[in-house]
């Protein structure tokens, strides 16, 4: 499913992102705001998504669609899997501008990122719940240069969001998109594997050769 | 470990374990909106089926605290050790099996990426290929097989001659019968249409068996049978008399009412030893029947692998071959990054998407709840060594069985290499659109040590690519296993062969040179490490903690998955039946809720 598809005018390519962070840092509020321009004050951590695709259209010929895996929850208990940022092409990883150790665990993803994920992966920082600090500035518990001095020097992209308002989300995902390598050959290290082309198991004439054929 | 708050105390399941049985209850039960808690000992998911990096490999490895595991680094891996994922459970599936059928229904297919398994390979020596069973009976039963009898005969007995032709002339014979009665007909191999079992294929795409050295591509589709060298007539037409009893016997009934000779000849045979059994009905060479033989994936030699299973295991193979739409030559899959380690890690995950939690490095053990609790009745009392002062109950609890129940004795090795010997994984068909990414390469016995390994049973290698994402370009991991102890030093020497007979770069003697890493261990081992290792002292604390009303009703343990290179074929359904257990229905399991989304498939 995450074969680059590219003819001569038309651009189009699949990347899997994943989002990494501490718990209630606002991961799946920031998907769900992208993806379906919703937010929910209320809401728990995500059910019954095991990722969701969105399309950005960077110009009139080149097209990024993103299958993006939120962590489910696994995060909270130390327990996600390494299939989760196996493959990742890029990955948002998010802070709570309000937390000032939800930074230092973000940092601590960004490591892990960078020791275990593709060599190329584009790593966003997201420093979220901007809202709140904007309503009241003594709740910033991080201050803007401090993160993006440490972005900087990271080698991240980064912005402060919001899920609540909007504010800077389309632009986060927007930048990635931007810094993916689109050339020819597509995205380098897509979920297929190092080259190995698969076997298509859904549906399809494939599927209807299940049983004797004798 | 920092404290994190658990959601609740009291939980519908509580999994003791992420192996591939219990990752897929996990997912089934949460699906089911259970509340589900999931944990594991182990850093890892998978339990004795996971997978790992190298560094993790190599820790695991120590862990199983056993003088005969051993982890061996022979020279430095130049990649990253994330680009490693070697896993305990490389196991092939089917085309036609169970699990696929499964993950169709619930439209799990696309969590995975299939890769094809291609040929497969039996190691045999000229002098082997050449040599000829002493039984007499081989010319004769040729001479009379010639006589146009054949396909008539190949049901074996005399006696049932009269229904075979009687059957023959009312069902007209499908094409690829139709070839393989040719062919038990002794008739000239240009005279044979070319087609594998499963799907007739295009006639351009005949291929002749290749062979790298002693190591020879397994003839098993009616156009090997009928185009290979190592073959001489008669012993192609009763190989195909051979391959047409075993299609026969697994037909229904005729509709005749007469009985299924093949069926009864089978019944009759079942504990017949496989040779015995050939010998007896269909001569073939030893080399033959070796390299049928290694097509069942048994641990036995064919001298005392039992009629009925070989038969069972062919008719799996051979139904399945030339199914698959891109690779007609292909009979099996399997799962890249780790094979069945995948299933336990989407499963797992698939648990937490549907709202269950999974915990690892977490342990639990019954224990009585403080005497101010109320809640105790049937329920069973638990503590997670994460929070220990937070005690919790499970209406059920469910695990794997006791490492004592495990009875048979398997022996493994992991190699990583530093070639990738690219012969093996090219087309095998013009008509296949993908490359294989993994093969099997066969040991037979060998006890007159013709090709000098000497090994009295056979030896299974599994070779996977780097298409796999299991290692890096360049590379290859090889899977070795052997049902005899005292042969696990052969391993390695049947590795080297391979890379010797097989790598155009390295010369007889110096295919230990191409080992980067290696690494060993035995199934009994695997008791001594993760959920295994702490069973029987949870057992023993339950006994202490709830009575054997509760445990009857409340505690669910399934067995360890077969040590097999065959996917454990039984797991779908004992699963279902646990399930049924705890839900009381087998309806709907593991069928993703309706407010699902994204759930594994696209949505174009
Ligand atoms: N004010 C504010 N609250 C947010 C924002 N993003 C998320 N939240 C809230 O933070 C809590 C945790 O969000 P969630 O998306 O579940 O976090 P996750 O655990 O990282 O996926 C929820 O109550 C959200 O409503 C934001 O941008 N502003
Ligand atoms: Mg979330």
């Amino acid at each position: 499913m995450s074969h680059p598809r590219s003819s001569t005018s038309q651009r189009f390519a699949q990347f899997k992102l994943v989002l990494l962070g501490e718990s209630a840092v606002g991961k799946s509020s920031l998907v769900l705001r992208f993806v379906k321009d919703q937010f929910d004050d209320y809401r728990e951590s995500t059910i019954g998504a095991a990722f969701l695709t969105q399309t950005i259209a960077l110009d009139e010929s080149t097209t990024v669609k993103f299958e993006i895996w939120d962590t489910a929850g696994q995060e909270r208990y130390k327990s996600l899997a390494p299939m989760y940022y196996r493959n990742a092409n890029c990955a948002v990883v998010v802070y709570d501008i309000t937390q000032a150790a939800s930074l230092d665990k973000a940092k601590a993803w960004v490591k892990e990122l960078q020791r275990q994920a593709n060599e190329n992966i584009v790593i966003a920082l997201a420093g979220n719940k901007l809202d709140l600090a904007t309503a009241q500035p003594s709740k910033r518990a991080v201050e803007t240069a401090e993160a993006e001095a440490y972005a900087r020097e990271a080698g991240l992209l980064f912005f402060e969001t919001s899920a609540k308002t909007a504010e800077n989300v389309q632009q986060l995902f927007t930048a990635i998109a931007r810094k993916l390598p689109l050339d020819q050959q597509g995205p380098r290290g897509l979920r297929q594997g190092a080259g190995g082309r698969g076997v298509d198991l859904k549906g399809g004439a494939a599927a209807q050769q299940q049983g004797c054929n004798c | 470990m920092d404290e994190f708050t658990l959601p609740s105390t009291e939980w519908d399941a509580v999994i003791v374990g992420t192996g591939v049985k219990l990752s897929l209850l996990a997912c089934a039960l949460s699906r089911a909106k259970l509340s589900v808690l999931q944990l594991d000992p182990s850093p890892h998911y998978g339990s004795n089926e996971t997978a790992l990096s190298l560094s993790e490999l190599e820790e695991h490895i120590a862990s199983l605290s056993s003088p005969t595991a051993q982890f061996k680094l022979h020279s430095t891996p130049v990649h990253r050790d994330r680009d490693y994922t070697f896993t305990l459970a490389p196991h092939l599936i089917y085309w036609n099996s169970p699990l696929l059928e499964f993950l169709r229904d619930v439209k799990m297919t696309t969590s995975f990426t299939w890769l094809p398994l291609g040929s497969w390979w039996v190691w045999l020596s000229d002098e082997a290929v050449k040599e000829r069973g002493t039984a007499k009976s081989g010319g004769l039963e040729g001479a009379m097989a010639n006589l146009a009898a054949g396909a008539v005969k190949a049901g074996g007995t005399v006696r049932k001659k009269a229904a075979w032709n009687k059957n023959r002339s009312k069902n007209s014979a499908p094409p690829v019968t139709g070839a393989l009665e040719a062919l038990a007909a002794g008739k000239p191999a240009d005279e044979q249409p070319a087609s594998t079992w499963g799907e007739p294929s295009t006639s351009t795409s005949a291929a002749t068996l290749r062979r790298h050295g002693d190591l020879r591509e397994v003839p098993c589709t009616v156009e090997d049978i009928a185009w290979s060298q190592d073959l001489e007539g008669q012993d192609r037409a009763n190989l195909g008399r051979f391959l047409r009893f075993i299609q026969q016997s697994a037909s229904p009934e005729p509709t005749s009412g007469e009985s299924n000779s093949s069926a009864s000849l089978l019944a009759q045979n079942a504990d017949t030893p496989l040779t015995t059994f050939i010998n007896a009905n269909f001569p073939l060479p030893p080399a033959t029947i070796a390299s049928i033989h290694s097509l069942t994936l048994l641990p036995t030699p064919p001298s005392s692998t039992p009629l009925h299973l070989a038969v069972s295991r062919l008719k799996t193979h051979l139904f399945s071959l030339g199914s698959i739409a891109e690779i007609r030559s292909a009979a099996a899959l399997t799962l890249s990054y780790g094979g069945s380690a995948e299933l336990c890690q989407v499963w797992s995950r698939g648990a937490a998407v549907a709202g269950g939690i999974n915990i690892l490095s977490c342990d639990v053990t019954p224990e009585p709840l403080p005497a101010s609790s109320s809640d105790a009745d049937d329920r069973i009392p638990l503590k997670l060594s994460t929070h220990p002062s937070t005690p919790i109950t499970a209406k059920h609890l469910i695990m794997e069985l006791e490492p004592s129940s495990w009875s048979e004795e398997s022996y493994h090795a992991i190699y990583l290499l530093s070639t990738q010997l690219p012969p093996l994984f090219q087309k095998k068909l013009s008509t296949d659109a993908v490359s294989p990414a993994a093969v099997v390469v066969t040991m037979p016995p060998d006890q007159d040590a013709k090709t000098g390994l000497g090994n009295s049973t056979p030896i299974y290698l599994q070779i996977r690519s780097s298409a796999t994402g299991e290692c890096a370009r360049g590379e290859c991991v090889i899977y070795a296993v052997t049902a005899e102890e005292k042969e696990r030093a052969l391993l390695k020497r049947a590795v080297e062969m391979v890379v010797e007979a097989v790598d155009p770069t390295t010369q007889t003697g110096k295919g230990s040179e191409k080992i980067v890493m290696s690494c060993e261990y035995a199934s009994g081992d695997l008791k001594r490490v993760g959920v295994m290792k702490g069973a029987e002292r949870r057992q023993g604390e339950l006994e202490k903690v709830v009575s054997e009303e509760v445990r009857e009703k409340r505690v669910v343990k399934v067995r360890p998955l077969k040590r097999d290179i065959v996917f454990d074929e039984g797991t779908v359904e004992e699963c279902r039946a646990v399930y049924e257990r705890i839900v009381g229905t087998r309806e709907g399991f593991c069928e993703p809720p309706p407010e699902f989304v994204g759930h594994g498939e696209e949505d174009e």
